[in-house]
């Protein structure tokens, strides 16, 4: 994807690819899994997942499915430039890009994606069916390595 | 009215409220609604306020109360008061406030 140089052209680009999901990433860092280092000090990070984030079971061990958790993403070049400030804001000394995915093309089975019925433009990516922590962690590597990576887009947004 | 998909959220939105000892934003929050414009913009500028007061307590090494960081419960907060505000017919007040970050 190459640089966009007017609000414009990224705002296009999300209207024309419908389906289109989105994540602002510190650059270095993992688009669908975190590091200790990304997070909070106290907060509880498993094998790259932040398990506030999804439906554990109480060991820990089994993801199960849940409508309203999962890893956030944006589906509109509005919700989209929100998240992007508050990351930018939190890093300032950090470059911030943009993954994507095709919703329909680009999804590892066993993973979809929910609307957030509170807030138009936020998904959240879920799981199907219950499955170990291991399994999804394995399936968001898969999926991140198909995901497409806007750069450059901090100055547009 | 605005929901939380934590109750961690709604603890952590008046702990900066506050902090910040701001009447105002305490008594919208305790309400959970919005009456007008001016109050749907107070909102949506009080977020980027605790924005950055969480990041200036982040530096100072201030824990928070919650085992889960500042960005974290930051980013939930933005959907739940962002997702109310759009409910409410006021989107355009927090569109406004974006464009000024």
């Amino acid at each position: 994807m190459e640089q966009f140089k007017t609000i414009n052209d990224l705002s296009a680009v999300i209207k024309e690819f419908e389906g289109m999901l989105s994540r602002p990433t510190c650059r270095l860092s993992h688009p669908t899994l975190y590091r200790n280092r990304d997070v909070g000090k106290n907060e509880k990070v498993l094998k790259g997942i932040r398990v506030k984030d999804w439906f554990l079971s109480e060991d820990e061990k089994w993801v199960l499915p849940h409508d309203q958790m999962g890893l956030s993403f944006s589906s509109t070049y509005k919700n989209l430039k929100s998240v992007y400030k508050l990351k930018e804001r939190h890093n300032p000394e950090k470059i911030i890009d943009i993954y994507w995915v095709l919703e329909k093309a680009d999804i590892p089975s066993g993973l979809k994606f929910v609307p957030d019925r509170s807030k138009k433009g936020h998904y959240f990516l879920t799981v199907t069916d219950q499955i170990l922590l291991k399994k999804l962690v394995e399936k968001l590597k898969f999926m991140a390595q198909r995901m497409s990576v806007i750069k450059g887009a901090g100055k547009v947004l | 009215m605005i929901e939380y998909k934590f109750k961690e959220e709604s603890d952590y939105v008046l702990y900066y409220a506050e902090k910040l000892q701001d009447s105002r934003a305490i008594e919208l929050l305790k309400q959970k609604e919005v009456k007008d414009s001016s109050d749907a913009l107070y909102l949506s500028k009080l977020f980027w306020r605790i924005i950055d007061a969480s990041i200036e307590d982040e530096k100072s090494g201030i824990v928070l109360p919650w085992s889960e960081g500042a960005e974290f419960w930051n980013e939930k907060l933005m959907n739940s008061l962002s997702g109310y505000l759009e409910r409410a017919g006021y989107e355009s007040e927090w569109d406004r406030t974006v464009d000024e970050q």
